[in-house]
């Protein structure tokens, strides 16, 4: 390296332009590439037999005048744009990490959320209806999926739900509605859970359902919303 | 690329990822965190009639068809605003001289509610510490909020008729 073979005039010449870039941050990439710009230049007159000390004066003559070189590359390397660079560069920064690590988790709540229904085992179970029916309130998408009765009673209600918005977030659906049976019976939901994520799971068990029962109304009516959906039960094949 | 090109590149990938970013119950105003909020829990859009300030956000004083409510935002990461609590409120019951509701978060009290008697010109809460706190003033002609801080509950609420000839 040129400078590094104490080059005392081409380091001041260096120091000089350098002095006249407001913006940190480039000083050194400008200081490079003076640097190199030096060492062509003073390999150029070495081929042609000149003298290092008179190459490395051939070549500063050749640079020019370094205030006038310092403020042409401050303007060039505006110290305004500098900084707008700087802050966005660390604002997409901070932001992607964000949207990683919180689109990273919901989508891994929704990869790993499973079947919410998997604790039921295959031998308890009565009926498994495949419901396939999807409503909508605001941005909610619900889709019920599946019905399955069990051997004790337990009617579980099989559902998921997600934002129309991408990647929309807010607050959990409290309530799949009002669970009402033909009869005209209300039932109350014993338990239930939802996973988290960009697709919700969820299920609700009403217990001590009667396999007497042929159709399931899960109705909605809150604050103006509402939706209705009627499930056909197997009544008939519980006795088969 | 360029230094200028760059910088045009971030602000496209800024807005982007900001528009993400208010997706997921973030917003730029109080209003926009206040709306979301609402929408999403399937509430509203319903009229503010007050708003007011707790320390790390507003309290939001809404009327919507037969309900009332006083949700909460708050601020979060500096300059943008979140979701708070309690969002949906309670059915107005026209029989009755006033409506109210308490609740508590984060040792922060609200009691709001709404008069529904025309003859009541004046609201009192009484706090078990011995504090009372009153309101002749209301919101949208008839609506009123109280907001205290502390572990003090409310004891009693007193809402004297006006002088009829």
């Amino acid at each position: 390296m040129v400078m590094t073979m104490n080059l005392l005039k081409s380091d001041k010449f260096i120091n000089e332009v350098i002095s006249y870039i407001k913006f940190p941050f480039d000083r050194e990439d400008i200081r490079k590439e003076l640097e190199d710009h030096i060492l062509d230049k003073m390999e150029y007159y070495d081929s042609r037999g000149i003298d290092k000390v008179t190459a490395e004066e051939l070549t500063l003559r050749d640079m020019g005048n370094p205030k006038e070189i310092g403020i042409a590359l401050n303007r060039e390397h505006n110290f305004v744009l500098g900084w707008i660079y700087k802050i966005t560069n660390a604002l997409v920064t901070i932001f992607l990490i964000i949207t990683v690590f919180t689109v990273g988790i919901s989508l891994i709540s929704t990869i790993f959320s499973g079947n919410p229904a998997k604790h039921i085992a295959k031998e308890d179970i009565v009926y498994d209806i495949k419901v396939n029916e999807k409503v909508k309130i605001d941005d909610r998408v619900i889709k019920f999926k599946n019905v399955i009765y069990e051997k004790n009673g337990d009617l579980n209600i099989i559902y998921e739900y997600y934002d129309t918005k991408p990647l929309g977030m807010g607050w959990s659906l409290g309530s799949i509605g009002t669970i009402r049976d033909n009869l005209g019976n209300e039932y109350f939901v014993s338990s239930g859970s939802s996973s988290g994520g960009i697709v919700t799971k969820g299920i609700s068990t009403i217990s001590n359902f009667s396999d007497k029962i042929d159709t399931l109304i899960i109705e909605y009516d809150m604050y103006n919303r509402y939706y209705k959906v009627e499930i056909p039960l197997k009544t008939g094949d519980l006795n088969e | 690329m360029n230094r200028k090109k760059k910088i045009v590149r971030n602000i496209i990938i800024l807005i982007a990822l900001s528009t993400l970013f208010l997706n997921r119950g973030i917003s730029l105003t109080p209003m926009a965190a206040h709306e979301a909020s609402e929408r999403s829990i399937h509430y509203g859009p319903s009229k503010v009639v007050h708003i007011e300030d707790f320390d790390d956000g507003k309290y939001i004083l809404c009327k919507y068809d037969k309900w009332i409510s006083c949700n909460t935002v708050k601020k979060t990461m500096f300059f943008f605003w979140t979701f708070g609590n309690q969002v949906t409120g309670i059915e107005i019951d026209k029989g009755r001289p006033l409506n109210f509701t308490w609740g508590y978060s984060s040792d922060r009290n609200k009691l709001y509610g709404i008069i529904n008697d025309s003859n009541i010109n004046k609201v009192e809460l009484y706090l078990d510490d011995g504090r009372t706190l009153s309101q002749t003033e209301f919101y949208d002609n008839d609506m009123f909020l109280f907001t205290w801080e502390g572990e003090a509950s409310f004891d009693n609420i007193k809402f004297p008729r006006k002088y009829i000839v």
